[in-house]
């Protein structure tokens, strides 16, 4: 296959009817883990299979684009459907008057040059394109500015770019110009500065990069999902004005940009993929989730990106919403080993012993949430399938055969000192962080709760300044599986908050981070989370959908693959 | 009088100090710094923190700045402030006026229309419980001005969305989209702080209507209206407008919930998203900027004060 002929993956096409297929019913079970889409026909089995051509890592070697199995029941149900869609969308959609989508919003990007902390927003919603996109299980890579690219050395990419690329000034996206934003990501973007820390990158043609990475990384490419491509020779035309401004090669582009509170788009007449449906986009901050839910009821907005909890359950009370339920991530309790009664593993076993998951599951976090089996949430490819096991009896046996009785008050005793921690938490843990509070009595540990603000948790986590806490860094599905487990296992990571280390762990990093066939990556991410599991280094509670994105009932052509993103296919459909 | 212009202006500016030392120490003595909150930030989705190390933690810290001592960097930013500058924004990169400059309109236009509400519910409101204080007028005056002073503006708030946005479909729930769309956040700002209002000036209209200027009037068979508006609102207004400082602190302080409630883009907001991310420039140049605003309504109101009432230039001129 010609692969410059190939269209970037763009979601959901509208020419197609909505397959009539009910909504999966709350809460879903465990073999699954991609988004679904609740309520009217966005099931995920049948959206996922309108997903154009991926890419993945191909067994045995390079990672190269390759038509998936999804691609060949996309082109078969193509087929079947027939061009009697293409009728169907003319009267499905509303008049292009009305093909306006109010989005609101927590996460606004507070300036439009993409190197500032906040610019993946500027993806999420059209503006800007990274080179590759990442599907929702993070297992395959979704061409965006990039058609292919091949590992042609063990530490060398080759990208081909789309031939018809244009920046919104008209500058061409050339190789060099790519070039030179990737360059500028890496010494002025805060946030990728690590992950691109001694990679270089040089145009080697016309619209063929070459990335070297200083070392093996067969899953570099996914760390750059989150950078968009910029015009940096536009800094200099635009002065200061740029920030406001900005010239980059998304789908949409900005006519009125407010920092952190608003921003509305129009399509972009130069985007070399398919016109957006839409003719116009209007994101605004909206930072309270009640007021965004009554936005929405109100009429006054059509997608909400950001759904919590309490939101979620009324929410699913409307027939009129659509509630796209994104990955799930794995909420997890933090030990510090520092804590010398921490350090003992019979003591975090018992601990972990006594949350009693199935009462947080089935209660607090109903119905959204299930049993944890590790590290990943259980349906992914590279997850184990083990629950942390939840023993009362058992974890009041390890603390007695630990010499911790029980005292008057129920709260165990030792060397006359009482058996507790201090609980760190806050905001959306607070409920969860009760209830452990209440199972661990009944096992006579006894926690205080400590509730700061998230930007201080942050900071003690980091200080080492913890018993026990509550902090979602949540694991979720992920395209790197060497940095995500890094992250939380190696000894040397920053975001080890608790201080585990295991030189069998991290040997299996190294081997993890080199390895570049898939199902031998996926092999070794399984014996790292058993390992782990094994050790009690973390204390898993639930796997949750932490976040939703709901929808207006009109809304449709949402892409399950990019479920937080509004992409060309949306559009809003007629009365 | 110059010499007392002088010496209040001296005082400002100290006032104005000792606020930029106290704020840029308090900040550095809460947990959680900016460098950690960008780099380690766990509501970003998509942001990774893959890879990041301490010490590019530290990195970062140095190149904002804040690895140099405190002596230094409070240096630094008064220098900066001083040549009117209040530093750019370590979140979005932007110069911090700016970004203040978009969004104080928005808070002044909010409060101001909020004080329109108070004065439009407490008047009436305070005069009918005067007029007919111990009767079931004056009961229901006051059960309102209770319930308006015990319900919190962010339940009131989504209250009077449903009712209006969501039931009745009048008005809009969020934003700033048209002029219809201050009526809901006033509301909820004026009728919190009216409840107090009403009953000040309740209380107040009855100590002024047992004057026994006013017993005279009356008894002189002067017209009710004119007696009340002409001679005994006017005095029973001081100790209303007097509070009127506390009324535009509240206003302020009520407009952060408000403006979060409805999305109302306003410099209160604007505060909470920079503690949350310890936008130090941000948090310093906001509280030194409306400080310096307060102060200098004081300082204005002080010398007004010396202009309109002599009992006041006596009393200062003996203290000074």
């Amino acid at each position: 296959m010609d692969k410059h002929s190939l269209r970037p993956h763009t979601g959901a096409d509208p020419t197609q009817p909505e397959p009539a297929v009910p909504a999966a019913a709350w809460p879903r079970g465990a073999h699954e883990n991609v988004p679904s889409v609740h309520g009217t026909g966005l099931p995920v089995h049948l959206m996922a299979i309108r997903s154009g051509c991926l890419a993945a890592i191909r067994p045995g070697g390079g990672m190269e684009r390759r038509i998936s199995l999804r691609a060949l029941r996309a082109a078969a149900i193509a087929a079947v459907l027939g061009f009697s869609g293409a009728a169907y969308a003319q009267d499905d959609m509303a008049p292009a008057d009305e093909q306006v989508l109010r989005l609101v919003t927590a996460n606004m990007p507070r300036s439009l040059d993409p190197t500032n902390i906040d610019a993946q927003r500027l993806i999420n919603n059209g503006f800007a394109e990274p080179l590759v996109h990442q599907s929702a299980d993070g297992t395959q890579l979704i061409p965006a500015l990039a058609t292919s690219w091949e590992l042609v050395e063990p530490t060398l990419w080759r990208v081909e770019l789309q031939p018809d690329g244009f920046f919104w000034s008209g500058t061409p996206v050339t190789a060099e110009a790519v070039a030179a934003s990737l360059s500028r990501h890496q010494s002025d973007n805060s946030r990728a500065t690590s992950v691109l820390g001694g990679v270089s990158f040089a145009a080697v043609g016309p619209t063929t990069l070459e990335i070297r990475t200083p070392s093996e990384d067969p899953a570099f490419l996914y760390n750059l999902t989150t950078l968009p491509i910029e015009n940096v020779a536009a800094i200099e035309t635009l002065g200061d004005a740029y920030a406001t401004t900005g010239d980059m090669s998304g789908y949409f582009r900005p006519v009125e940009f407010v920092s952190g509170e608003l921003i509305t788009g129009v399509p972009f007449d130069g985007y070399h993929g398919e016109r957006p449906r839409l003719e116009r986009i209007e994101a605004r901050f909206v930072v309270d989730p009640q007021t965004r839910y009554l936005a929405m009821l109100s009429g006054e907005a059509d997608m909400d990106a950001n759904v919590q909890f309490e939101q979620l359950r009324l929410y699913l009370r409307n027939d009129g919403i659509n509630i796209v339920e994104r990955a799930r991530n794995t909420w997890n309790v933090w030990m510090n080993y520092d804590h010398p009664l921490l350090a003992d593993p019979r003591m975090r076993e018992a601990l972990s012993l006594g949350v009693d998951r199935d009462e947080i599951v089935t209660s607090i976090m109903a119905p959204f949430a299930v049993s944890p089996t590790g590290h990943f949430p259980a349906g992914l490819p590279y997850a184990i399938d083990r629950p942390q096991a939840s023993d009362a009896s058992r974890a009041n046996a390890i603390l007695d055969e630990m010499g911790w009785t029980p005292g008057p008050d129920g709260i165990r005793v030792k060397d006359g000192k009482p058996l507790e921690f201090g609980l760190l938490t806050y905001g959306w843990w607070n409920t969860v962080a009760v209830a452990l509070e209440s199972q661990w009595r009944q096992i006579g540990v006894r926690v205080n709760l400590q509730v700061v603000e998230p930007a201080a948790s942050n900071q003690i986590m980091l200080d080492g300044a913890f018993d026990i806490a509550t902090y979602c860094s949540c694991p979720t599905a992920t395209g790197d599986l060497y940095g995500t487990l890094h992250q939380w296992y190696h000894t040397d990571s920053v975001r080890n908050w608790q201080s585990y280390s295991s030189p069998e762990v991290d040997a299996l990093l190294g081997k993890l981070r080199a390895e570049t066939e898939q199902e031998r990556r996926f092999d070794l991410a399984r014996q790292i989370q058993d390992i782990v599991m094994n050790d009690t280094a973390l204390l898993y509670v639930s796997n949750a959908a932490m976040l939703s994105i709901a929808h207006a009932g009109d809304v449709r052509g949402v892409d399950p693959e990019r479920p937080n993103d509004i992409v060309p296919g949306m559009y809003i459909a007629a009365e | 009088m110059l010499r007392y212009a002088l010496w209040r202006a001296v005082a400002a500016v100290a006032v104005l100090f000792g606020i930029s030392v106290v704020v840029f120490l308090l900040l550095r003595l809460i947990p959680g710094d900016p460098a950690t909150a960008v780099l380690l930030t766990m509501f970003d989705p998509g942001a990774s923190s893959a890879g990041i190390t301490t010490a590019d933690i530290e990195e970062l810290r140095d190149k904002l700045g804040l690895s140099d001592p405190l002596h230094v960097q409070y240096v630094s930013w008064l220098t900066e402030i001083l040549q009117g500058n209040l530093g750019t924004s370590l979140r979005s990169r932007q110069p911090i006026l700016d970004e203040l400059a978009q969004r104080i309109p928005g808070t002044l236009m909010l409060a101001g229309a909020a004080l329109v509400v108070m004065f439009a519910i407490a008047l009436p409101s305070g005069i009918i419980g005067a007029l007919h204080a111990g009767r079931p007028a004056d009961h229901v005056t006051r059960i309102l001005s209770l319930l308006g002073e015990s319900l919190p503006s962010f339940f009131l708030g989504v209250l009077l969305i449903y009712l209006f946005a969501i039931r009745l479909d009048w008005l809009p729930a969020i934003g700033r989209q048209g002029p219809e769309s201050i009526l809901l956040p006033a509301l909820t700002l004026g009728s919190g702080i009216a409840a107090t209002t009403s009953r000040l000036l309740r209380a107040s209209l009855l100590d002024t209507l047992s004057q026994p200027y006013i017993l005279m009037a009356e008894a002189k068979g002067l017209p009710r209206g004119r007696l009340l508006f002409r001679h005994a609102l006017r005095p029973a207004m001081v100790p209303v407008l007097t509070s009127s400082s506390l009324v535009a602190g509240g206003l302020l302080g009520g407009a952060v919930v408000v403006e979060t409630v409805f999305a109302w883009p306003g410099v209160g907001r604007y505060m909470i998203e920079a503690i949350g991310g310890r936008d130090y420039p941000v948090i310093q140049g906001f509280t030194l900027f409306m400080a310096a605003l307060f102060v200098g309504l004081n300082y204005v109101v002080d010398i007004l004060y010396r202009f309109l009432d002599p009992r006041v230039r006596v009393e200062d001129a003996a203290r000074v």
